[in-house]
């Protein structure tokens, strides 16, 4: 009974620590700058930490897997000159088409990207990381084949508008998107069949097959989900920098992987929610937007998040090792 | 007695897994030369007694003596330091790199510049093989070797760190009968000069090359015996030392069985996957228990899963209720009706980062859920249920797998499966590893669902737990069907020379 006590103890100070090291964060900053608590900061972070969000959200799915996804980023910048060229009629000599259709259209190539890593790593045993590296080569490929690797500008406002614009003339879109994407991912983690069952697969993926989870249908939906929640990201993309760009993506390509894993979810699946991975995005962007605001460089930035990724994991790895 | 006139002396020896005495109190005398067998049912400690000798299990009660000097056995290398080497039952030799650096791995002769010398390394290696009648070449990759010829490198290698004492575990059950005959020759060679320990399930080789046999039961010592020649002891003395539960014992242990079974759920004509197992036939009716026995390498359990749509099989047919099954994968199975608890309770039975009440709800979580959102009250209800009538012993259905003992863990899994009202219910080794309290209740409660229409399917190798459970039995042999006997057939002696392959009237 006592062990019983002490192990709940335990799992407690994982999910404790993190929200700890935030606050800490948050009043560190506050009393060191003059401006980082401020409401028109704070709603930078939320616009800054958006699409690193939904995409780590997405990756969340892939690693309670056990799994890895190394295409988000190349998926956002691809989509981002898709959903940018449909709505220009910039290819095939096609015309333009309603802004509507283009991120449909955008969402289901995304899609359709996942369903084949998906397929690749559940029915033909090609492990994730290779089958989204293959993923990325080829979608960088096509993007470039595509649009010569040229910028597209001059875009129309209703695209623009879910990366750019405002609700009620005060909310950003961009963060109201992520929060719904938040909300939707950590109801169907937690309460449907489909959640449970990826957990089930994570942990073990051999008895969840013995026990009749058809463990392939269930893989492919994840990988499904995590490249069209980059594709979504791509989308929002355009609109925050204005223009469609091949080179969108980069430096996301791990960001979001480290994020969830900030947030205690295991690389080895089966354990993680995303709830953690939200305090790792959070952690992640209050981190720089902080230094950032101390007059740090990007080279301090980096450093430090290299410091707090280390220090988390391992101190994960110690807490889960004493509970073993 | 003196110890000095030993090889080695292992003196009470006592091993305990958690809750579980795998060794009581055991003494192991050991001659100078010869090969000293062991023999004992499955879980007898036999393992585990050659696991301390080779300082693979390093935490035990008891000494240990080398030529009468008292040793600690802390480590495989402390082991190998004093010249005790094992042969393991699972190859431990890896497949991508050359036959001589498996031989010499870690310890690879160097030339003055500190590089490898390879040329050395294959003559020494070259010489192993040569000493050992083996025309291998060194420079082959080990994984193109057959599997008899990388027991003999797996040998080679023990027999390279020079040896006094060589712990051979099973050797013999990967390879074919004239490769055992070759095996059995070397031994001899061998004990002419070294002490051999062998475990073996085959009881004829055990006879054919051994000098004593210690017989081990639930962990204790039953006897140690000379071996006079290969009919002195009979076959039949060493099983019945073997087995040794008397009739009494049995019906305590064993609920009442039933009389009344109904018509045929399951049919298994010609089932065959070429090279493992062939034309397998056998049936299964409502409320029957059906026992598959065997020994070790009988292949009961590829049966299983292949009728479980687990493996695939290349001929035969599965009926379920008369109508053949189309495609056989698992969730076709678990539609038709079956449920199937695994032998692997670690590896393919339990999600160890998951509670109790999500175990039992792996199976049928559809129905505590309403388009595709789960209702948790139905949920941890249902879990409830099962863990009282079960018995299960928690702290509250949130716990996690894995804070329960091995008994509880195996009801956790059973309750997954009973939770899906399963009309044809596979147990493949059900009390393995678990202790006598929880293996009673386990056969109660395989009692109770036969009874309630169930047909179940026992795979055990526990000839007691065979024939306290069956209404009707099967025997097995290295992927044949040798037999099968009805409850009033049911007998000891019938079963174990089944169990070796000889089929009834032979």
């Amino acid at each position: 009974m006592k062990t019983n006590a002490a192990k709940r103890n335990k799992i407690d100070i994982v999910a404790i620590t993190p929200v700890l090291f935030l606050l800490v964060l948050v009043i560190f900053y506050s009393v060191s700058t003059n401006n980082f608590f401020s409401i028109t900061n704070l709603i930078n972070i939320g616009r800054q930490i958006s699409i690193t969000g939904i995409m780590a959200i997405g990756v969340t799915f892939v690693i309670l897997l056990g799994e890895i996804d190394l295409s988000l980023a190349v998926i956002l910048s691809f989509s981002g000159m898709i959903v940018s060229g449909l709505s220009l009629g910039r290819y095939f000599g096609m015309n333009p088409m309603p802004v509507w259709l283009c991120i449909i259209i955008t969402l289901i190539i995304g899609a359709l990207l996942g369903a084949i890593a998906g397929f690749a790593n559940a029915k033909l045993r090609i492990p994730g990381f290779m089958a989204t590296l293959a993923i990325m080569y080829m979608s960088k490929g096509l993007m470039l084949m595509l649009t010569d690797a040229q910028p597209l500008f001059g875009l129309p406002k209703q695209l623009t508008y879910w990366g750019s614009g405002y609700l009620f003339d005060s909310i950003p879109v961009i963060i109201v998107v992520f929060l719904i994407v938040f909300v939707a991912a950590s109801i169907v983690l937690k309460h449907t069949v489909f959640g449970r069952n990826i957990y089930a697969i994570g942990g073990n993926a051999v008895a969840a097959r013995m026990s009749g989870i058809n463990v392939v249908k269930y893989k492919i939906i994840a990988f499904v989900i995590c490249t069209t929640l980059s594709a979504l990201a791509g989308i929002l993309m355009v609109g925050r920098i204005g223009s469609g760009q091949v080179t969108a993506g980069e430096g996301l390509d791990m960001q979001p992987i480290a994020a969830a894993v900030l947030g205690g979810t295991s690389l080895m699946g089966g354990k993680g929610t995303v709830w953690g991975t939200l305090l790792g995005v959070l952690i992640m962007g209050v981190l720089v937007n902080g230094l950032n605001m101390l007059g740090a460089g990007t080279e301090v930035q980096s450093l430090a998040t290299g410091f707090v990724l280390f220090a988390a994991v391992a101190f994960n790895m110690a807490v889960s090792k004493k509970n073993a | 007695m003196n110890y000095n006139d030993f090889a080695l002396v292992a003196k009470s020896i006592t091993k305990d897994y958690g809750a579980n005495r795998a060794l009581d109190n055991v003494d192991l005398f050991l001659d100078y030369n010869g090969v000293h067998a062991l023999l004992g049912a499955n879980g007898a400690g036999k393992s585990t007694l050659m696991k301390v000798l080779a300082g693979i299990v390093n935490e035990y009660e008891g000494q240990i003596y080398l030529n009468g000097k008292e040793i600690k056995l802390t480590s495989p290398h402390a082991a190998m330091a004093h010249g005790i080497g094992m042969v393991h039952q699972e190859l431990s030799v890896l497949p991508n790199i050359t036959v001589a650096e498996n031989v010499y791995l870690n310890r690879f002769p160097k030339t003055k510049l500190g590089t490898v010398d390879w040329n050395k390394l294959y003559d020494d290696c070259t010489k192993i093989l040569e000493s050992l009648g083996l025309s291998i070449d060194p420079r082959m990759m080990l994984g193109k070797l057959t599997v008899a010829d990388r027991q003999m490198v797996e040998i080679a290698k023990v027999l390279s760190m020079n040896p006094r004492i060589i712990l051979l575990d099973e050797p013999t059950s990967a390879l074919s009968e004239m490769e055992i005959q070759r095996l059995l020759e070397l031994i001899r060679t061998l004990k002419k000069n070294h002490s051999i320990v062998f475990i073996t399930h085959k009881l004829d080789e055990m006879l054919a090359v051994s000098d004593k046999i210690t017989i081990l039961r639930d962990g204790k010592l039953l006897d140690t015996i000379d071996v006079v020649d290969k009919t002195n002891p009979s076959e039949k003395e060493l099983v019945s030392k073997m087995i040794g539960v008397s009739s009494g014992d049995l019906s305590e242990m064993f609920p009442q069985k039933s009389k009344e079974t109904g018509e045929v759920i399951l049919e298994v004509e010609g089932l065959t996957n070429k090279g493992v197992y062939e034309d397998i036939s056998f049936n299964v009716k409502k409320g029957e228990v059906v026992v598959f026995t065997g020994l070790k390498g009988a292949k009961r359990t590829e049966v299983m899963r292949a009728v479980f749509g687990a493996d695939p099989f290349t001929h035969g047919t599965i009926k379920v209720r008369g109508e053949k099954l189309k495609t056989v994968t698992i969730q076709n199975a678990v539609k038709s009706g079956m449920a199937m608890v695994t032998e692997d309770r670690k590896g393919e039975g339990i999600v160890p980062l998951m509670m109790v009440k999500d175990h039992i709800s792996m199976s049928t979580i559809s129905e505590s859920a309403r388009a595709g959102f789960i209702n948790k009250e139905k949920l941890g209800e249902k879990a409830k249920t099962y863990v009282d009538k079960l018995k299960i012993k928690v702290h509250s259905i949130n716990d996690l797998i894995t804070s329960l003992s091995g008994g509880n863990q195996q009801k956790v899994v059973l309750a997954k499966w009973l939770a899906a009202n399963p009309d044809i219910l596979i147990l493949d080794e059900p009390t393995r590893g678990i202790d006598v309290g929880a293996k009673i209740e386990i056969y109660k409660l395989i009692r109770q669902v036969a009874d309630e229409g169930t047909a179940v399917l026992v795979v055990t190798s526990e000839l007691p737990e065979a024939i306290g459970l069956a209404d009707r039995l099967y025997v097995m042999f290295e992927g044949k069907m040798i037999g099968e006997l009805s409850e009033k057939d049911i007998d000891t002696d019938k079963i174990m020379h089944m169990m070796f392959g000889q089929r009834i009237g032979e």
